[in-house]
C-alpha cells in the first residue's frame, strides 16, 4: 500500500502499465524531460526511455492523430493533453477517426487509445483551462468517457482504460488532483469501466455526481448530518454509464438530485433524467433536480465561485426534492 | 533595506516545497551563491543558493516546514546595512503582513490534501436492493393522492404490474372529497417580471382602463370589418371665413368655435342621403340607422374617448358646438356621463390639430365608417384656369367594405365636401317613415 493523491495514482498506473506491456507508450507536451505540467509523468522517461515516454510538439491535433495511427498499428498510446480546453482541436480526430475505426474496419481493427486530460474549474486557472466537456465526448458513439473522483479509482480506472480495446477519454479533475490522499494498493488492480460506485447507501434520495463534484457532494452530506438517508453514486464512467445502478437506486428512493460542473443545457444530467423518466417514472416521487454550472463560458478566476456548484447549492437541490 | 528571499515560481506546476534542512542559522554570514539549505518539491531535493552576500537576519520557515511559492523563506541583511535597519524592517513586516498576491498561472491553485481518506464505497459492492420496488404511480396519480390526502403506501395497486391507478386513489379517498378531481389549489401566484428582454432594458405598463378598452375595440374592429380609406380634399376657404366671422359671437357665449361643429353638422346632413355609412352589420342584416349620432374623438390623458353628439341632424351648429365643448370638458375632468359615450352611429377623428394630413382611421366598430380630419393648409389650386391660394382640408374616409362600396363612400364624401364648400347645412328633404 502507498499513500497517493490523484496525480500520484495516475503516475502509478502509468508506471505499472509501461512496465507490464512494452506496447504501452506515453506521449504529450512536456511529459518526458519535464515530467508533465501537473507532474503526472514525473520520472517515467528516465525509467522507460524516450521511445516509450515521448515529448511531442505543441500540437494537440498531431498528438491525437499520431496516437490513433499508433493504436491501430498495435501500440497502446496514452496521450496527455495538458488541459481539456485543448481537446477541441483533436476532437475531429477523435470523432471522425478514433471512434469509427472499429466500425469502419468491420471489427478487424480497434483503436486502443487513451487520452488523459485535466478538466474542471475551482483552482483559479486561466481561460480555456477550466471547462467540463464530458457530455461532448459522451455524445460520440465509440468513445468511452471516464472521470475518476479519487486516487483509488484513478489508478484502477486508468489501468482498465489502457487495457480497453477502444478509445477512452480519461478526464482528470484538477481541483482534486492533490486534494484527496488515499492509501492505495501498489499491486495491480482494476476498477471496471462502465460500473458506478455506490459510495454511500441510503433509501430516501439518490445523489449522483462524478469527478471533483463527488467531494462537494460528500461535504454536503456531511453538512446535512444525517437529516436524510442519502444514497451517493459516483458515476465513474460517463459513457457507457451504469444505468442499472442508477435506475435501481432511483427506483428504490423515488427522489434524485444530479450535480455536475458542466453547463446545464445538454449536460450529462439531462441524459440521466431522460433515462430515469423512460424507465422508472412510476417510482418518482418528485421531479429530478439538476445542480449544475450556468449556461455561460466558465468565467475568469474571480467569478468562478459563482459558477461552480457548491455545498449550499447541492443542499438546496436536495431540500427542493425532499420537500416536493 | 534587507533582502527578502522568496520561494520562486519554478514552474512545472510546483506550488510548494518542504524545507529539508537549513545549512545556515540566523546571524550567520553568507556569500552569494553559497548554499542556504535544501528544499524538496514534488520533483526533487534541491539546494538553494543564496542570492546575496550578507548576514542571515531571519529564517521564516523551519526545517520540516512547508513553503509556498511567493512566501519569504529567509531575510538577508545585505552588506552595509546595520543591525538597526534589520530590526526596524522586521518590526514593520510584523505589523503589516499581507499575503502574496495572486500572479496567475496556468495550473492555478491546486488544493493539497491534509489527511488520508478511506477508499470510497464498500469493497464488496452491495448489490442495490432488489427489494420492493416501492410504490408505483404516475405523477398524476401521486398528485391526486396528495389532493385527496391518500397515503399511497397503504393502497394495493390494481393496475399493470401492481401500479396504483387513478381509480385506486379515488376509491381510497372516497368520502374525503365530493368531486373526484379536486381542483389544484390556486397558487398564491406571484408574477415573474423581467426588467429587460434579450436586447436591453424595458419598462412594463399594465394595459388597463380606457387604454385596455381601446386596444380590445381596435383589435375587434380591424379583425372584423373590411376597412379601406378614400382620401379627399375640401376647399374650406369660405367656411374658414364664416367661422372667423362667427367666432366673436360665439366667444361672447363662452364657446370656442372651431371647424368641427360645421363638419359634424355637414356629416349628419350628408348621412341622411347615404344611410349605408350610418349603419352596422348584424349577422345577415345591415341595420340602417335613422338617427345621426356623431362621435367626436377626444384625446385625453387616460386615452382616447369618443363623446357622441346625439341627434346631430336636429341640432344647429351652435348647439353642436356647445355639446362638443361641454363633453370634451367633461372628458378632461373625468366627469363625462357614460351615456354621452354611447349610441354613436358615425365617428369623426381629428388629427389636424397635431399636424397630420391624410391618415387611415380605424372604424369605431360596429359603425360602418369614420371620417379623419387632417390639418387645414393653404395650397395653390387651379380655379377657372388660374392658380389661386385656397384653404384646403384633407379628409380621410374609412369605411367597412362589407356594407359600403367605394363609389358609395365617394358619393357621400363629395356630398360632404359640397356642403362644406357651399356652406350648406340644411337637412335634405328625406321622407322619414317614422
Amino acid at each position: 500500500m502507498a499513500v497517493a493523491n490523484v496525480v500520484q495514482a495516475v503516475t502509478m498506473a502509468l508506471r505499472q502499465e509501461l512496465a507490464r506491456d512494452k506496447n504501452v507508450v506515453v506521449m504529450g507536451e512536456d511529459v518526458g524531460v519535464n515530467g508533465g505540467v501537473f507532474r503526472a509523468t514525473d520520472g517515467l522517461q528516465k525509467e522507460f526511455g524516450p521511445n516509450r515516454v515521448i515529448d511531442t510538439p505543441l500540437a494537440e491535433l498531431g498528438i491525437v492523430g499520431a496516437a490513433i495511427g499508433m493504436a491501430v498499428n498495435g501500440l497502446r498510446p496514452v496521450a496527455e493533453i495538458q488541459f481539456s480546453g485543448f481537446m477541441y482541436g483533436p476532437f475531429d480526430q477523435l470523432l471522425s477517426h478514433a471512434a469509427r475505426i472499429r466500425g469502419r474496419s468491420r471489427g478487424r481493427f480497434t483503436c486502443p487509445l487513451v487520452v488523459r486530460t485535466p478538466y474542471g474549474t475551482g483552482i483559479k486557472a486561466l481561460e480555456l483551462h477550466c471547462e467540463s466537456g464530458e457530455s461532448l465526448f459522451a455524445h460520440v458513439p465509440g468513445l468511452k468517457m471516464v472521470v475518476p473522483s479519487n486516487p483509488y479509482d484513478a489508478k484502477g480506472l486508468l489501468a482498465a482504460a489502457i487495457r480497453d480495446p477502444d478509445p477512452v477519454i480519461f478526464y482528470e479533475p484538477m481541483r482534486i488532483y492533490r486534494a484527496i490522499k488515499q492509501d492505495i494498493p501498489e499491486e495491480e488492480y482494476f476498477v471496471p469501466l462502465g460500473k458506478a460506485n455506490v459510495i454511500q447507501q441510503g433509501d430516501q434520495i439518490t445523489l449522483i455526481a462524478w469527478g471533483a463534484m463527488v467531494k462537494t457532494c460528500q461535504e454536503a452530506i456531511e453538512k446535512l448530518n444525517g437529516k436524510y438517508s442519502i444514497e451517493l453514486i459516483d458515476l465513474r464512467t460517463i459513457n457507457p454509464y451504469d444505468a442499472e445502478t442508477v435506475l435501481n437506486s432511483v427506483k428504490k428512493t423515488g427522489r434524485c438530485v444530479i450535480a455536475h460542473e458542466a453547463q446545464r443545457t445538454c449536460g450529462f444530467a439531462a441524459e440521466l433524467i431522460a433515462s430515469i423518466n423512460e424507465k422508472v417514472l412510476l417510482s418518482l416521487q418528485a421531479p429530478v433536480v439538476r445542480v449544475t454550472g450556468p449556461d455561460v463560458s466558465v468565467p475568469f478566476a474571480k467569478l468562478e465561485g459563482y459558477y461552480l456548484p457548491d455545498v449550499s447549492r447541492i443542499i438546496k437541490g436536495i431540500e427542493k426534492v425532499m420537500s416536493f | 533595506m534587507p533582502y527578502e528571499f522568496k520561494f520562486p515560481d519554478v514552474g512545472e506546476g510546483i506550488h510548494e516545497g518542504e524545507i529539508v534542512k537549513w545549512l545556515v542559522k540566523e546571524g550567520d554570514k553568507v556569500k552569494a551563491d553559497a548554499p542556504l539549505g535544501e528544499i524538496e518539491t514534488d520533483k526533487a531535493i534541491v539546494e538553494m543558493p543564496s542570492p546575496k552576500t550578507g548576514t542571515i537576519l531571519k529564517i521564516h520557515v523551519q526545517a520540516g516546514g512547508v513553503i509556498h511559492v511567493g512566501e519569504v523563506m529567509v531575510t538577508i541583511l545585505e552588506e552595509g546595512e546595520s543591525a538597526e535597519d534589520g530590526k526596524k524592517h522586521l518590526e514593520q513586516k510584523a505589523s503589516a503582513t499581507s499575503p502574496a498576491p495572486y500572479t496567475g498561472s496556468v495550473v492555478g491553485f491546486v488544493e493539497e490534501a491534509k489527511e488520508v481518506s478511506p477508499i470510497y464505497g464498500t469493497k464488496q459492492q452491495a448489490v442495490p436492493a432488489q427489494q420492493s420496488a416501492g410504490t408505483m404511480a404516475t405523477p398524476a396519480v401521486r398528485n391526486m393522492a396528495k389532493q385527496l390526502n391518500v397515503d399511497l403506501n397503504a393502497i394495493k395497486g390494481t393496475g399493470t404490474g401492481g401500479r396504483i391507478t387513478i381509480e385506486d386513489v379515488q376509491k381510497a379517498g372516497k368520502g374525503t372529497v365530493q368531486t373526484a378531481q379536486a381542483a389544484p389549489a390556486e397558487s398564491p401566484g406571484f408574477k415573474k417580471v423581467r426588467k429587460y428582454d434579450f436586447f436591453g432594458y424595458v419598462d412594463r405598463v399594465q394595459l388597463k382602463g380606457i387604454k385596455k378598452a381601446t386596444a380590445n375595440k381596435m383589435a375587434e374592429s380591424i379583425f372584423t370589418a373590411a376597412q379601406l380609406t378614400n382620401m379627399h380634399e375640401a376647399d374650406v376657404t369660405d367656411l374658414w371665413a364664416l367661422r372667423e366671422k362667427e367666432k366673436p359671437n360665439y366667444e361672447k357665449e363662452g364657446i370656442k368655435l372651431t371647424l368641427m361643429p360645421y363638419i359634424v353638422k355637414a356629416v349628419a346632413a350628408s348621412l341622411m342621403q347615404h344611410h349605408n355609412l350610418n349603419a352596422s352589420l348584424e349577422g345577415e342584416e345591415i341595420v340602417l340607422k335613422k338617427y345621426y349620432n356623431i362621435g367626436v374623438a377626444v384625446d385625453s390623458e387616460e386615452g382616447l374617448v369618443v363623446p357622441v353628439v346625439k341627434g346631430a341632424q336636429n341640432k344647429d351648429v351652435k348647439t353642436i358646438a356647445q355639446d362638443i365643448q361641454k363633453m370634451a370638458n367633461d372628458v378632461q375632468t373625468r366627469k363625462v356621463n357614460m351615456m354621452d359615450l354611447k349610441g354613436g352611429t358615425f365617428t369623426i377623428s381629428n388629427l389636424g390639430s397635431v399636424g397630420v394630413g391624410f391618415f387611415t382611421p380605424i372604424i369605431n366598430y360596429p359603425e360602418s365608417a369614420i371620417l379623419g380630419v387632417g390639418r387645414m393648409a393653404e395650397k395653390p389650386v387651379v380655379r377657372n384656369g388660374k392658380v389661386e391660394i385656397r384653404k384646403i382640408l384633407p379628409l380621410s374616409l374609412t369605411y367597412d367594405h362589407r356594407i359600403v362600396d367605394g363609389a358609395q363612400a365617394a358619393r357621400f364624401a363629395l356630398e360632404l365636401i359640397r356642403r362644406l364648400e357651399k356652406l350648406d347645412f340644411e337637412n335634405p328633404e328625406v321622407k322619414e317613415e317614422h
